[in-house]
């Protein structure tokens, strides 16, 4: 039997229909049940550790990331949810590393720009209530909307893991993220739950800078590397000359330079959806 | 050497098994009984070899004999009573012989419990109040003997007349009582269904109805309390919560339950609101559960069965679900029933322990006499409790039969002023169902039973009647 049949068949609704009862039918009256929550979520606190967060459906990059969610119920329905998450594992996509290795196709700068940190804040409303019997129990779920703001870290892949060296990044600066889901909450006692969501974590742009630094930055240093030695002078403040000095991995980040520059030239602005599925254990306090 | 140990310990007990009853066991069933001294050695030496049930005859006849022997024997039968829990026996000995004490402080006040119990049963209330007062607020004894104290200073039957504040006093005091593990939250549930029915005698609806909802939901008398919160429910004018508390009683999870006044109860609701139609269909479905089930309580409570029969109606459990209804099962329950049923059983094992240890003998002699009044008193609860359902049902098979007449009536009326019933109610629209606070679920009631919805139903009815009344709310 499939996981899905045991559910189903644990799940056999409530005891059997009355047959015999005589107002089953009547158009004269009709009943409901108000029956209190048993574990109220009124001005409680809960917090959701999603320890394995997968990005689902993404054409250019992959996201592998752990996000700790805080919600403060307000009343039943709504709460205000605080979402720092961090993503462990980012790079580009098999599908864009085929691209670039087969036929020398590197996906577009901006869509390829990667989050790497952040937070979101959002309200969240939870609409509709159900329940259902499992394993002599029962056991309450709720379908939880939300949608909010808040920033994030950027990064773009430089240089792809080979045989020369790691796989490189350039910090493409902190950017909104806008962010908005739904899913199911489960609530397994007065203190426990279990949260199953689709959330996308949305962030937009184009590439104006790496590391800090922009067009001009980067042909100055580019320049001076060609010339034998990145010093850092002439270019802006802001530029992290130091991102392009030095090596990993016994790479040189100077060669990074070449590509962050075409990069930046690039253009363009494009819309990026880390959609992910959530899967958070909970606890309410 | 560590894994061996189970198996070593295992055939241990076998080969020890194999070589059968134990020296004491042997001892004892051979013992003699003719004097107290005897006797009183006889039980303690039967307790000793974990036979308590069997320990009870010699323990009363050393017990009820004046002389050294009797204060010894006496603590030795309540520390019988209280591993057995036994309802039957050692309480009616107790009210027998007054004089008769155990040694212990805390077995006296046990003897003050048994003794009070006993004589609350026996209606002399005076007696069971003096008793029962006796035993201190701090004793582990108290909460039982309080609630017992609230009962009977309810009773309408008290000399002087009930004491309804310090019954209520007593019974919100038993409240206070934490712990204890099951028996003392059956008492606390008890103690809360007095409270709420002292409140619907003193007519204080809301509240009665509100210590009704504060019967916990795994208590023995959790299904009466739900049925019965449908009184104050109805009389503050609540028509839909009546109904919806008392259509609950329905749930197949209830079918344990022996319930026939809620059927009443709902079918007076629908009458109130002058739903004749629905009226006659739960009174149609009422005597057809109940009127056959009234006729063979009659006919078994006029015949009088024999102790045995009676017995093994409720021991037997194809018997007892023939009573149907959930009548057998209701029957079982009931504390002293439930306690001579399980004292028969314990007799029964002990009797074959003794026979094994040797055949005849005094102490097999006291168990089977122990084991005769055993039965006739759990046949004489079983009957009591027969006679009282049966009495009962006849009652409530008369109020339906008023109630159809009432009904015949109203339909009368209404043809004498020309008014269609069906029109009528067509006309009316249901009034909007109660939506409860922001920590409320609401749930459709679509004909699944779900057991943590079971006295959380509401209803909204229509009425019928030619001019409307209104249904405030309780809650």
């Amino acid at each position: 039997m499939s996981v899905l049949g045991a559910l189903v068949l644990l799940t056999a609704l409530g005891a059997a229909p009355d047959a015999a009862d005589p107002l089953a039918g009547s158009p004269n009256l009709q009943f409901r049940v108000v029956e209190p929550k048993p574990f109220a979520d009124a001005l409680r606190h809960e917090l959701v550790l999603s320890p394995f967060v997968p990005q689902v459906g993404s054409t250019f990059t992959t996201h592998w990331l752990t996000s700790l969610t805080y919600t403060f119920h307000a009343t039943e329905w709504l709460g205000l949810r605080i979402q720092p998450f961090w993503v462990w594992h980012a790079q580009r996509s098999r599908f864009s590393s085929e691209l670039l290795s087969r036929v020398r196709q590197d996906a577009a700068a901006a869509s390829s720009v990667m989050l790497h940190w952040g937070a979101v804040a959002a309200p969240e409303w939870a609409p509709l209530r159900g329940k259902f019997a499992a394993f002599g129990g029962t056991v309450r779920y709720g379908l939880v909307l939300f949608a909010g703001a808040g920033v994030g870290q950027t990064e773009i892949e430089l240089k792809t893991a080979d045989a020369v060296g790691p796989a490189t990044y350039g910090s493409t600066g902190l950017r909104m993220v806008a962010t908005g889901g739904a899913g199911f909450r489960v609530q397994l006692g007065d203190r426990f739950t279990v949260r199953l969501e689709v959330q996308d974590l949305i962030h937009w742009g184009s590439v104006s800078h790496i590391n800090g630094c922009d067009a001009t930055d980067l042909r100055v240093l580019n320049d001076q590397h060609t010339a034998g030695t990145v010093t850092g002078a002439g270019v802006s403040a802001q530029c992290t000359v130091g991102a392009f000095q030095g090596t990993a991995g016994g790479y040189d980040r100077a060669n990074d330079l070449g590509i962050a520059q075409a990069k930046v030239s690039e253009g363009g602005t494009d819309t990026l959806h880390v959609v992910g599925i959530y899967l958070g254990f909970g606890v309410e306090l | 050497m560590r894994r061996l140990f189970p198996l070593l310990a295992v055939l241990g007990a076998l080969g020890c098994a194999k070589k059968g009853p134990s020296p004491e066991l042997l001892a004892v069933a051979r013992a003699a009984d003719t004097t107290p001294a005897d006797a009183l050695a006889l039980g303690q030496a039967l307790q000793a070899a974990h036979l308590d049930a069997a320990s009870l005859g010699p323990l009363r006849s050393a017990g009820g004999a004046p002389g050294p022997a009797q204060a010894a024997a006496v603590e030795a039968l309540l520390a019988a009573q209280e591993g057995l829990d036994e309802q039957l026996l050692v309480p009616a000995f107790l009210a027998g012989h007054p004089d008769a004490q155990p040694t212990s402080p805390g077995r006296q006040e046990r003897a003050l419990l048994l003794r009070g119990l006993e004589a609350q049963r026996q209606g002399a209330l005076e007696q069971a109040e003096s008793n029962l007062r006796r035993i201190p607020a701090t004793s582990p004894l108290a909460p039982r003997a309080r609630y017992a104290l609230g009962i009977v200073l309810s009773d309408p039957r008290r000399p002087g007349g009930p004491r309804m504040r310090a019954a209520l006093d007593e019974l919100q005091a038993v409240l206070g009582y934490g712990g204890g593990g099951r028996e003392r939250a059956e008492t606390r549930a008890l103690a809360q269904l007095g409270i709420a029915r002292l409140l619907y005698g003193l007519g204080q609806d809301a509240a009665s109805a509100a210590a009704y909802d504060r019967v916990p939901r795994d208590a023995r008398v959790w299904p009466e309390s739900l049925f019965e919160r449908g009184y104050p429910r109805f009389r503050a004018g609540d028509d839909g919560g009546a109904l919806g508390t008392v259509h609950a009683t329905r749930a197949p999870q209830l079918r344990n339950a022996f319930l026939p006044e809620a059927r009443i109860l709902e079918a007076t609701v629908l009458f109130h609101a002058c739903l004749y139609p629905e009226t006659r269909n739960v009174l149609d479905g009422f005597s057809a559960s109940y009127r056959p089930l009234s006729e063979r309580l009659q006919g078994l409570v006029d015949r009088r069965p024999s102790a045995a029969e009676e017995v093994a109606l409720l021991a037997d459990p194809a018997q007892r679900a023939s009573l149907g209804e959930g009548l057998g099962g209701s029957l079982v329950a009931e504390s002293r029933i439930d306690a001579g049923l399980r004292l028969l059983r314990a007799l029964e094992e002990e009797r074959a322990q003794l026979a094994v240890a040797g055949g005849g003998g005094p102490a097999l002699e006291q168990l089977e006499r122990v084991r005769a009044e055993a039965e006739q008193a759990t046949a004489q609860a079983i009957h009591a409790r027969l006679a009282d359902v049966s009495a009962s049902l006849r009652d409530l098979l008369e109020q339906a039969d008023v109630l159809r007449f009432e009904m015949t009536k109203g339909e009368k009326e209404l043809l004498d002023a020309d008014l269609d019933q069906r029109k009528l109610l067509a006309a009316r629209p249901l009034p909007p169902l109660p939506t409860g606070g922001p920590a409320d679920e609401r749930w459709r009631v679509d004909g699944e039973w779900w057991s943590d919805e079971i006295g959380h139903e509401r209803a909204t009815l229509k009425d019928g009647c030619p001019a409307q009344k209104s249904t405030p709310s309780v809650r």
